[in-house]
């Protein structure tokens, strides 16, 4: 598991966001404990905690003081918003990579069409 | 009262010290006093009691408080540091540990006084009770000074040689005082049962402010 | 991250031995975490321990325990502090250290410690075994168990545990490592734990802040998911070797090419290298501080 390449509270928060969006974790449901979760995980507090907080910068949890993190309400036009929000960040990240290493524009997207593609 | 004895077995060697310390040693001395008495005279006897007593206190406490106040060994116990109640530990410790040999005198004493008086058929022989009790108080004094030095210094030579220097002491010190002073015995007596508080107290100060230096010398 | 309390916060503390200076202007300890204390062999890991459980009291400077308590028995009652040597009287018995962790501790549970005991195999069930072994008679392993269950016997608030990893074989260390995981979690943020170590692989499944010592002083500190996102680990090709070593904080050639751990704040000066990054473990980040202060000093 740690030999993925992908940090471990990434794996978490995956994981937990595919359960919520499946709807295994129904809205108001609270997560387990930062302290139980790492316990059973045998993992750091630390890692756990970030990883419920990843999940909170996605607008799928709310942390509450003193009581932990409980399921938002899913609605699709939220997450769409959401989805959007980390595609732009993403495209903003390959364009500044782009940048730095010289790659004109014209490029950029003829890549991005390449890997439309690619994907069907 | 359980407190205070847990805290003095702490620094028992082995469980078994219990049953040396309790139970063989004075057992073994009942059975030197009463059985000598078919082998020597009352006299030599009476006067040669305290002097094993000097002897067998300082060979056990080889074993138990044995330089444990010595430098760098006074900060080697920091289960005990850790604890907000560790210098009372070993202060209990300490207590305890003179409270038993006090006692132990007081009965020897007391032993001692019952059976030559036995002997005599009612009738006491002033003299030879009254120099009985200069070498018993002259005995304890030296016994507190040669347990503070044993608990100071951790080396078993040094700490024999003290033992074997002080062992003679007794009887010389009597002779000393008596011929050449002409003091009463009366009087040698209570000076070494001063002696003796002063050096018990002392020692019990002294240890516990090792123990507490414990804390500093680094 | 969030507001973040303290167990322990130390200003200006500072010892003083031959050729050893331990300065710390300001440490705190967090709050209902697992904090790791790293460095090198008489980098002072043992004598901040020693300050902070009370057993060296000639500082200058000041440790402040739970947000403000003065009580000093009460200090010393919530900390559960195990040392590296002269821990327990040589000629005691393991049932022994039993009695007298009850005469010295308020909150010692002696039934909690004989099945601490078993747990850890120190043991065995009841009947078994006649003869105790006397503690000097034990190797370092088997001491440290015990020391061990003597402190978790106890309802403390802090575990103090001098390199409590260094003599256990690797199954203890996951134990170990799962009886602090326990302990943390049953104290429900109320309860925190600080250890020094020396096998950072092992252990760092259980440390969420992580400090690095040097020489007596703090070089880098913070929660591990910090740490992981301000250092990369790095690898390239030797024709970049060269270039790289200039810039990466830490820097290793071998016989395939280079690997280090950069900045993260410099990886773009990597730029047009052929580099692979990775997101380092707290091992790699320790021997990369270690040895980048290491550096600086000689």
């Amino acid at each position: 598991m740690q030999n993925t390449g992908v940090p471990i509270y990434q794996q978490i928060a995956s994981q937990f966001r595919e359960e919520i969006l499946a709807a295994k974790k129904k809205q108001g449901e609270y997560l387990p404990s930062i302290r139980g979760l790492a316990k059973e995980l045998r993992i750091s507090v630390i890692t756990t905690m970030k990883a419920y907080e990843e999940l909170e910068r996605q607008g799928l949890v709310t942390a509450v003081q003193g009581k932990g993190y409980y399921v938002n309400a899913q609605d699709s036009e939220m997450l769409k918003e959401q989805h959007m929000r980390k595609m732009e960040e993403h495209l903003a990240n390959a364009i500044s990579a782009a940048r730095i290493a010289g790659i004109s524009d014209q490029e950029l997207l003829g890549i991005l069409n390449i890997l439309l593609e690619e994907e069907g | 009262m359980k407190k205070y004895l847990q805290s003095y077995h702490a620094f028992f060697p082995r469980s078994y010290m219990k049953w040396i310390i309790y139970l063989v040693y004075p057992a073994s001395m009942f059975a030197l006093f009463f059985g000598g008495q078919l082998l020597f005279d009352m006299m030599v006897l009476m006067l040669m009691m305290p002097t094993v007593m000097l002897a067998v206190e300082c060979m056990i406490d080889m074993f138990v408080f044995s330089g444990f106040a010595a430098k760098g060994n006074a900060g080697r116990m920091e289960y005990m540091m850790a604890s907000a109640k560790g210098r009372g530990m070993v202060n209990r410790a300490l207590a305890v540990d003179w409270i038993r040999r006090l006692l132990y005198l007081l009965v020897l004493a007391a032993v001692v006084y019952v059976a030559s008086l036995a002997k005599q058929g009612g009738e006491l022989d002033e003299m030879l009770i009254k120099l009985f009790f200069c070498v018993l108080t002259s005995a304890a004094f030296l016994m507190s000074v040669a347990l503070w030095i044993i608990r100071v210094i951790d080396n078993r030579a040094v700490q024999y040689g003290v033992m074997y220097m002080l062992l003679s002491l007794p009887a010389w010190v009597i002779m000393l005082l008596t011929k050449q002073f002409e003091m009463d015995m009366k009087w040698i007596c209570l000076v070494f049962i001063v002696l003796f508080v002063i050096s018990v107290a002392g020692q019990i100060w002294f240890l516990m402010k090792k123990v507490k230096e414990g804390y500093y010398d680094a | 991250m969030m507001n973040i309390e303290s167990i322990l916060t130390m200003r200006n503390l500072k010892k003083k031995f031959k050729g050893f200076a331990l300065d710390i202007p300001e440490l705190i300890i967090p709050k209902g975490f697992s904090t790791a204390l790293i460095g090198e062999n008489g980098a002072g890991k043992s004598t901040l321990f020693h300050l902070i459980s009370g057993t060296r009291l000639d500082y200058t400077g000041e440790i402040d325990y739970f947000q403000g308590e003065k009580d000093e028995k009460k200090i010393r009652e919530l900390i559960g502090y195990t040392s590296t040597s002269g821990y327990f009287m040589p000629n005691w018995s393991i049932s022994q250290v039993g009695n007298v962790g009850a005469l010295l501790f308020d909150n010692f549970d002696e039934e909690r410690y004989q099945a601490l005991l078993q747990e850890l195999a120190v043991k065995e069930p009841e009947g078994k075994n006649k003869k105790e072994k006397r503690i000097s008679k034990l190797s370092d392993g088997m001491r440290m168990k015990v020391m061990l269950a003597s402190v978790f016997a106890r309802d403390t608030r802090m575990l103090l545990l001098d390199e409590p990893a260094s003599p256990l074989d690797p199954l203890m260390r996951d134990k170990l490592c799962a009886m602090i995981r326990e302990y943390i979690h049953q104290g429900a943020g109320e309860k925190s734990a600080f250890f020094s170590t020396h096998n950072i692989a092992d252990m760092e499944n259980v440390t969420d802040y992580a400090i690095i010592m040097e020489k007596g002083q703090v070089v880098e500190q913070g929660f591990v998911e910090e740490l992981k996102e301000k250092y990369v680990a790095v690898k390239g090709e030797s024709g970049d070797a060269e270039k790289a070593s200039r810039i990466l904080f830490s820097f290793q050639q071998n016989s395939f090419g280079f690997e280090g751990i950069c900045l993260a704040k410099e990886l773009d000066k990597l730029a047009g290298m052929d580099v692979a990054t990775e997101v380092p473990t707290l091992s790699q980040i320790s021997v990369a501080v270690m040895k980048h202060y290491t550096s600086l000093q000689s």
